[in-house]
């Protein structure tokens, strides 16, 4: 029979349709790896995944799900995918999928999404998620991610972290995969991870050079500053770096790499990231906490002795906020305190800002002046390195962390900024909250708990 | 008959031995017994070497740097069959404090394994530079740091840093040191040490034109600098 031409030209449009919108009719199995978010700013985000085969990478992406108008790609053929997309709306909710030439490997429904952060000094609500020392893929691991997930059911997630050893026990590929990959699907395609290296990661990793399987996997913004991810500095390497979020600056430090040359341009930096950060929260996190009596003792360790040692100093001269470590699975927490560096022994009340528990439901709040940065207003100190093990503890308790030994119990952090205040919870497996702390930066209430 | 059950002896004896070791760990440091596990994993899942050394790593860390190094020693040039163990070697030893024989295992990296992935060259380059420098050879630094930089020009920034400043050392010419800086600004475009580094090496020029250029070249990326930007450090026109 022969075509008519109105047969002709539906066939014409259909065919453009077809070819504007991903087809899905891909095997499952292509898709080995994510999508996983990195290295997110208000305009710009990275997206990866990995294929079995070697294929070129295509992204769509829109405002409504369905509706995936804009779409960007390579043409190289590869199985490590990663791409960018430049120009997005702050604090904008995008939908997106993910593929090869017209077909479509994952996206285009409910679950791959993403939220642009607000502006820079913007003050919108932030909610995120910090794991430490995750990596062991086993039940305990999952049990704390299932902990978390339900417990944020109608919340969102809006970046999360990892405090290092992320993949036991070599932190390598086939170990990242099962760990984290395997681990944390839906988050990893929904919020961006910010990840920190540990010393089972640096076991195939070299943070001198940024080689190795963590840095392989990983996007993250060695030019924060001059990319726009950032109110600091460059850092010129992925091992540490900063990025803004909001009225949130966040520091990530390498603990492992002993070699001084480097420890020595990573304190640089840091000093010149400190003195140009405006922002009104400053969280600081690395693998070796400055204080802890859990699974490691930081009164011996060379790593916790050093970061103690030459990079508290710094950071309290510029103000910072929060500092969270792993390394240790277990929780421990300290009191707001300032300008303790030494060995345990030689902590003293001298060193408290604040000795209530910082809990407004039981005491008071913890409360800092407003201004951004100020200088040793008071830090709180976290240990949570207790989101895929528990482990033995000293038996005793480091007096910096409220003279409370080190909590064995499996767990993750969860901390809100809202504004000027700031809340963190250590929500344990079974999903109860062992304990809760809040930060306020009001001018009224330091005034006055000052003249108190 | 008779060999199958001298191997399971020798098994026992090895299995005691590290079992004794762990114990031992274990008693001067409460967390070695957590981490026994994972030496049972590393002992199942990797070679004799990677396992040796995971020991070795264990000592150091737990601040037994003597028993780190004899446990280092039982790894010999035979049992160290690839570069990845090679190279960690060579780490650990310098971590020990014994540069020369840190030194002995890299420059056996270049001998043992010519084809080698170019990472683990880099990284081998690094740490002899890192020795040269601290053994006041500046020169062979700049020759490693080079080699590095030639095989990979996007390595981390203060890399660059490490090269200007040992090439200051070794007395290299004003000419070449800009020519380093400009590569490291081409690829690290926003890192502050470099753009110090080239306002100061501007300023052995003494043409202003030159030092303003660098220093336009840091405000632009760091408009808010204190330091920068009122300009103070300005020539004038
Ligand atoms: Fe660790």
């Amino acid at each position: 029979m022969r075509p008519t031409a109105q047969f002709n030209l539906f066939t014409t449009l259909m065919m453009l349709a077809l070819q504007m919108l991903p087809i899905n009719h891909a095997i499952a199995n292509d898709l080995l790896r994510g999508p996983y978010l990195q290295n997110q700013s208000p305009s710009e985000l990275t997206i990866r995944w990995r294929t079995s085969q070697a294929v070129n990478s295509r992204l769509w992406w829109g405002k409504n799900q369905g509706e995936l108008t804009h779409q960007s790609g390579a043409d190289s053929l590869t199985t490590e995918h990663s791409l960018t997309i430049t120009g997005l709306t702050p604090a904008t909710v995008y939908h997106y999928a993910i593929g090869y030439d017209q077909t479509l490997l994952a996206g285009n429904d409910p679950t791959h999404f993403f939220t642009t952060p607000p502006m820079h000094g913007e003050t919108s609500p932030v909610r995120f998620w910090v794991l430490g020392d995750s990596g062991t893929g086993n039940n305990d691991a999952l049990a704390v991610r299932d902990a978390y997930l339900q417990y944020s059911t109608q919340q969102p997630t809006h970046l999360w972290f990892m405090l290092g050893d992320n993949a036991y026990p070599l932190g390598t590929d086939e170990e990242y995969q099962s760990a984290v990959f395997d681990m944390y699907p839906q988050i990893l395609r929904q919020s961006t991870l910010w990840p920190t290296i540990g010393n089972h990661d640096a076991a195939n990793a070299d943070s001198v050079t940024g080689t190795g399987v963590y840095y392989e996997l990983f996007t993250l913004p060695h030019q924060a500053n001059s990319t726009g991810h950032g109110i600091g500095a460059d850092s010129g390497t992925e091992a540490y770096y900063s990025f803004n979020y909001a009225n949130i600056h966040f520091i990530i430090l390498d603990s492992d790499e002993t070699l001084p040359s480097f420890r020595q341009a990573q304190l640089d930096w840091l000093q010149s990231d400190l003195m140009l950060n405006q922002a009104d929260w400053t969280i600081a996190m690395w693998h070796h906490p400055p204080y802890t009596k859990g699974s490691h003792d930081s009164d011996i360790e060379s790593r916790h002795l050093h970061m103690r040692e030459h990079i508290l100093p710094v950071l309290e001269s510029h103000g910072v906020d929060l500092v969270l470590g792993g390394h240790s699975h277990s929780y421990e927490r300290s009191w707001l305190i300032d300008g303790h560096y030494g060995h345990s022994n030689t902590f003293d009340t001298d060193h408290i800002v604040n000795d209530g528990s910082g809990n407004p439901h039981i005491d008071t709040a913890y409360v800092k002046p407003p201004a951004g940065v100020m200088s040793h207003q008071g830090t709180v100190y976290v240990v949570a390195g207790s989101s895929g093990k528990t482990s033995s503890t000293q038996g005793v308790a480091h007096p910096a962390m409220r003279n409370i030994e080190a909590l064995r119990e499996l767990g993750s952090m969860v901390v809100e900024i809202n504004g000027l205040s700031l809340t963190a919870q250590f929500l344990r497996a079974d999903g109860q909250i062992e304990d809760l702390f809040t930060v306020i930066k009001n001018d009224a209430l330091f005034n006055n708990s000052f003249d108190d | 008959m008779y060999q199958p059950h001298y191997r399971l002896g020798f098994l026992r004896y090895l299995l005691l031995i590290w079992m004794c070791s762990c114990a031992l760990l274990a008693s001067a440091h409460p967390d070695l017994n957590s981490r026994q596990h994972h030496l049972e994993q590393l002992q199942q899942t990797t070679g004799q070497a990677d396992w040796i050394f995971a020991k070795a790593m264990l000592y150091a860390d737990s601040d037994h740097p003597g028993l780190a190094l004899e446990v280092l020693k039982t790894l010999t040039d035979k049992t160290v069959t690839d570069p990845k163990s090679n190279f960690r070697m060579a780490r650990l030893y310098l971590r020990l404090k014994q540069p020369d024989l840190a030194r002995k295992y890299l420059l056996n990296h270049f001998k043992k394994f010519p084809n080698a992935q170019p990472d683990i060259t880099i990284s081998t380059h690094i740490l002899l530079a890192e020795i040269a420098v601290r053994q006041q050879h500046p020169q062979t630094a700049v020759n490693h740091l080079n080699q590095a930089l030639m095989l990979n020009p996007e390595l981390p920034a203060h890399l660059y840093v490490l090269t200007i400043r040992a090439m200051s050392m070794a007395n290299y010419a004003a000419t070449e040191v800009f020519e380093t800086l400009k590569t490291g600004l081409i690829h690290h475009p926003g890192y502050l040490p470099l753009l110090e580094l080239n306002i100061q090496q501007a300023m052995t020029y003494s043409d202003p034109c030159i030092i303003d250029q660098a220093i336009e070249q840091l405000l632009k990326q760091y408009p808010r600098h204190p330091n920068w930007q009122n300009n103070s450090g300005r020539s004038t026109r």
